[in-house]
């Protein structure tokens, strides 16, 4: 049963490269196929079998119901996922501190699946936020907000809370520039002009070329890890019988359509 | 049906046969074999703990990869072809509860299982810090090689190979391994004493030794660089046209799907091949290498062999 099923067809390229005169380069055929009837190996499967019937004991738990999908997006100033992810850890982190957050701040690399529409279990969330990150709040200088603002412009990251950035055609005298358009800030501080963020551990050292988080003027650990943030906010979804929703809003807008 | 395998392999043959006429006189391969050595290289990179397939409610790659199928597939080729070689450009781990729960155990003994020749080391697979590597090791029975990070002041010192050189028939295939800058990607508490260092510089004088001295056919590098990046930062990209005596790149870490390899004129003005296939071991990356006799004309085929686990 041995069907070997062209995917695409079998593209035919010719190259030659004049390499040394003693060495020659060609390439006659490159594809991408698809062996739909492939089987399992057995031995593989065997392996696998009993680590596999310990998790999904625990895995296969659904914690809520998406009503829709959230793909992982690249190349775009917000995404569904990234600002649900940033929605919730501002809500749950903000139950536990006391003070007020400003906002949060958390990266795109680290959201590494997409979550599918219908049941999310365990399994999908440990997927979606495998590292073992927690949530830490970091004290900065007001002035952070230029390093900031102008690493979000050259690489957007989901953000959550009193904190926007939006490009602007109509710019006026608060506007700032750069790269040649204008945006509009929203900022918000304490009474001493300081702010407070949330984030990851990963991102407050410095992860994702974050190198605005140095030298802090307080770090404080709230106690959660970012995965069981992600899994407090379904569950308590799904008890108040809620689904999963997505959000885009007007909280970073890199370019004026 | 062994037929229509039999058929579909004759014509993609016989069309390779008929494009290669028209170049240069490489297409006696096709009537006799023995002028010619014929090397597969099989690779995966970034799988990332996906040891079952995605699932079929998954957005993006639904019913895709599995570690089982892959070992069939891997199995299958190995039937056919003689001379394989199966290598890893790194992040086995990282990305499921597998890893979560186990640590990495059983990606390497599926590994060992599907006899996996050499493999590098990607930035996540220090997520456990050095010690979590060192501690998975003895489940790998295959060797890893790494040469632009400098273990020599961690417990890792002596457990990570320079290069490794392979004999197959009469060809020798030199491979060694580089990898991404650990600062601001992993936690410095993760990878210690471990010293990056730039991989350009080493790649060059590994890849040159390997040739010149080693007098290997083959040089293979086992990247985690990254394929491109829109900023200057190194990659797979930028080492190919920097580099000389590197005749294939294998890489990760920008889990990028090509569909054939990249070809790049090197600094010497020769051909440096570059592949990645995606990541999570959705596809399976092969390049058979035909060589000549008297080792003057390489050719090379490639197929990149999508893994469905689950039908629609």
């Amino acid at each position: 049963m041995n069907k070997l099923f062209t995917y695409l067809l079998l593209i035919t390229i010719s190259l030659i490269f004049a390499c040394s005169p003693s060495t020659k380069y060609t390439s006659k055929k490159s594809s991408i196929t698809v062996d739909s009837t492939l089987t399992n190996h057995e031995l593989a499967q065997n392996l696998i079998n009993p680590y596999k019937e310990k998790l999904d004991t625990e895995m296969n738990e659904v914690l809520v119901i998406s009503s829709e999908e959230f793909p992982k997006e690249r190349g775009k100033a917000q995404t569904k996922l990234g600002n649900l992810a940033a929605d919730l850890s501002l809500e749950i982190a903000q139950k536990i501190y006391a003070d007020t957050i400003d906002f949060c701040l958390l990266n795109f690399g680290g959201l590494r699946t997409s979550l599918p529409k219908g049941e999310i279990t365990r399994g999908k969330i440990f997927e979606l936020m495998p590292f073992e990150n927690e949530l830490v709040i970091l004290t900065m200088e007001g002035k952070t907000y230029n390093q900031l603002i102008k690493y979000l412009l050259n690489k957007p990251q989901p953000i959550s809370g009193n904190f926007s950035l939006r490009a602007t055609n109509s710019p006026n005298n608060n506007s700032i520039l750069f790269n040649d358009s204008y945006y509009n800030v929203s900022k918000s501080f304490d009474k001493n002009g300081r702010i407070r963020i949330l984030t990851s551990d990963y991102l407050a050292n410095g992860g994702d070329n974050m190198a605005f988080f140095f030298n802090p003027i307080k770090y404080e650990k709230i106690g959660i890890k970012l995965r069981d943030a992600i899994i407090q906010y379904c569950k308590e979804q799904h008890q108040q019988g809620k689904q999963l929703k997505g959000i885009i809003d007007n909280r970073l807008i890199i370019q004026v359509n | 049906m062994s037929n229509r395998r039999t058929f579909i392999k004759q014509i993609a043959i016989a069309g390779g046969g008929l494009a290669a006429i028209n170049l240069v006189p490489l297409s006696s391969f096709a009537r006799s074999k023995k002028d010619f050595t014929k090397l597969t290289i099989l690779h995966t990179n970034d799988v990332h703990s996906r040891i079952e397939p995605f699932p079929i409610n998954d957005p993006k790659y639904p019913g895709l990869g599995g570690a089982a199928r892959r070992a069939a597939l891997i199995e299958r080729i190995r039937t056919t072809e003689q001379n394989v070689l199966l290598m890893d450009a790194g992040d086995v781990f990282q990305g499921t509860p597998y890893f979560n729960k186990y640590n990495g155990e059983i990606d390497f003994k599926l590994m060992s299982l599907m006899n996996y020749d050499v493999a590098t080391i990607g930035n996540h697979d220090f997520d456990n810090g050095i010690e979590g590597l060192k501690k998975m090791l003895p489940h790998a029975n295959f060797p890893f090689v790494n040469s632009n990070y400098d273990f020599s002041k961690t417990i890792l010192n002596g457990e990570i190979l320079p290069h490794k050189i392979f004999i197959k028939d009469n060809i020798k295939i030199g491979v060694f391994g580089v990898g991404v800058e650990l600062e601001g990607l992993v936690g410095k508490d993760l990878y210690k004493e471990t010293i990056y260092n730039d991989p350009i510089e080493i790649a060059n004088k590994k890849a040159t030794y390997l040739k010149k001295e080693e007098h290997c056919n083959i040089v293979v590098c086992l990247s985690h660089l990254g394929y491109s990046y829109k900023s200057n930062k190194i990659s797979d990209l930028i080492m190919a046209k920097q580099t000389s005596n590197i005749d294939i790149i294998i890489g990760g870490h920008t889990h990028t799907f090509l569909e054939k390899p990249t070809i790049i004129k090197n600094k010497e003005n020769k051909a440096t091949l570059i592949n990645q296939v995606g990541w999570a071991g959705i596809n399976l990356g092969r390049i058979d290498f035909l060589i000549s006799a008297d080792q003057k004309n390489y050719s090379f085929n490639s197929e990149t062999i999508r893994i469905r686990s689950k039908s629609f």
